[in-house]
Formats: structure tokens, C-alpha cells, sequence
């Protein structure tokens, strides 16, 4: 069964939606969209980081820098995620 | 034609709900990466060391704190009749009131600030 969009929106031919199907596919959406999100981000702050005057090719120090620098932004991303779900927490337990 | 069941369609609004939140979460950590990235990361190294971590933690604090700071004191300033369009009363023992909301500006209020989630608008009260 076709949906709108050219995907079977759980239909399964039975004439009714399933909700869990249709978040399934709601979940993988938004996934994609915030790893877009992330590699665009990661992207300009590495560049900045690591790259000084732009040569004719990423020598090996720019290479490793960039690995690097990525390694780091995901490790910095998770604190920076655990810190802002604690002050959430705090704030709401202050109400 | 497919269709939603009520209880199915109350479901699908709860967990999208859920979903939203989440979406809003994730935008405002990476908000803050944007700013925190460049104040504690120095140059990139095999991990990170505590220092670094505490200084993206700390930041994130000292933001929301800078937000609350803002927010307070601007409602002072407005409070204060500052160089902001005041809608004129007669009666100045109203008080002033600051208020977010779509759409058109209310009876008695100012359109200040069109932020990306509505109008803040001054209204007396």
C-alpha cells in the first residue's frame, strides 16, 4: 500500500495506520537530520581548528588534526549534552 | 482510505510530542557547542583533559544563567519606561507586562522583539 510520500506508512494493507511503524520512521528522520546536523557543525569548527593557510592539499599534520578534532567535538558534544539535561533537572526540581 | 483510530491518532500525538522535545534538546546542544566549542577547546588532543571538561560544563551553565540575567533586567528596563515603545495610558498605576504570543498585537500593547517563536509584545496589565 502506497502512502503520500511513495512509503508504506505501516498501512500493511489492513486500512489502518500503526503508530509505532509511523514513529519508527519519524525517529529515523530526525536521526538523519541532527547527524547532518553534527557533520556540518564538525566540519567548520575543524576546519578552523586545524587548518591554518590553506595549501594545495591537507598535509599529514592537517589529517591527524582533523581526526582528531572530530574525536574530540563528539567527546565535547556528550558533556556538553550531560551538562544542559542537569541543569534541566535542577531547574525543574526548584519549581 | 487509511485512517487513524481516535485512540491511535491520541498515541501518534503523544509520541510526536515526546519526539519534539527531544528535536528541541538536541538544537539547543548544539547551540551551545557552537558558542562553547571555541572558549574551552584549545587545540585538539588525543582526549579531552578535565579541565577542558569542565570549562564546556561550566559554560553551558554560565549561558542559561546569562539568559535568566537578561530576561529579568530587561524586564526592569521596560518597567522603568526605557527608550522602548511604551503604549500611552493615562492610568500609569497599571503595571506593564511583558507577554509572548503569535499572531496579531493585543488590545493596549506594543510589538518590541519578533523573535523566531512569536512577538514579545509590552501591554498594560
Amino acid at each position: 500500500m502506497e502512502g503520500g510520500f511513495g512509503s508504506d506508512f505501516g498501512g500493511s494493507g489492513s486500512g489502518k495506520l500503526d503508530p509505532g511503524l509511523i514513529m519508527e520512521q519519524v525517529k529515523v528522520q530526525i536521526a538523519v537530520a541532527n547527524a547532518q546536523e553534527l557533520l556540518q557543525r564538525m566540519t567548520d569548527k575543524c576546519f578552523r581548528k586545524c587548518i591554518g593557510k590553506p595549501g594545495g592539499s591537507l598535509d599529514n599534520s592537517e589529517q591527524k588534526c582533523i581526526a582528531m578534532c572530530m574525536d574530540r567535538y563528539m567527546d565535547a558534544w556528550n558533556t556538553v549534552s550531560r551538562a544542559y539535561n542537569s541543569r534541566l533537572q535542577r531547574e525543574r526540581a526548584n519549581m | 482510505m487509511a485512517e487513524l483510530g481516535e485512540a491511535h491518532e491520541a498515541e501518534l500525538q503523544r509520541l510526536v510530542a515526546a519526539e519534539q522535545r527531544k528535536a528541541q534538546f538536541t538544537a539547543q546542544v548544539h547551540h551551545f557547542m557552537e558558542l562553547c566549542w571555541d572558549k574551552c577547546v584549545e587545540k585538539p588532543g588525543n582526549r579531552l583533559d578535565s579541565c577542558t571538561e569542565n570549562c564546556l560544563s561550566s559554560c553551558v551553565d554560565r549561558f542559561i544563567d546569562t539568559t535568566l540575567a537578561i530576561t529579568s533586567r530587561f524586564a526592569q528596563i521596560v518597567q522603568k519606561g526605557g527608550q522602548y515603545a511604551i503604549p500611552q495610558e493615562n492610568d500609569r498605576s497599571k503595571g506593564l507586562v511583558i507577554k509572548q504570543t503569535e499572531g496579531p498585537v493585543g488590545e493596549g500593547c506594543q510589538p518590541i522583539v519578533r523573535s523566531a517563536s512569536g512577538c514579545y509584545q509590552i501591554c498594560w496589565c
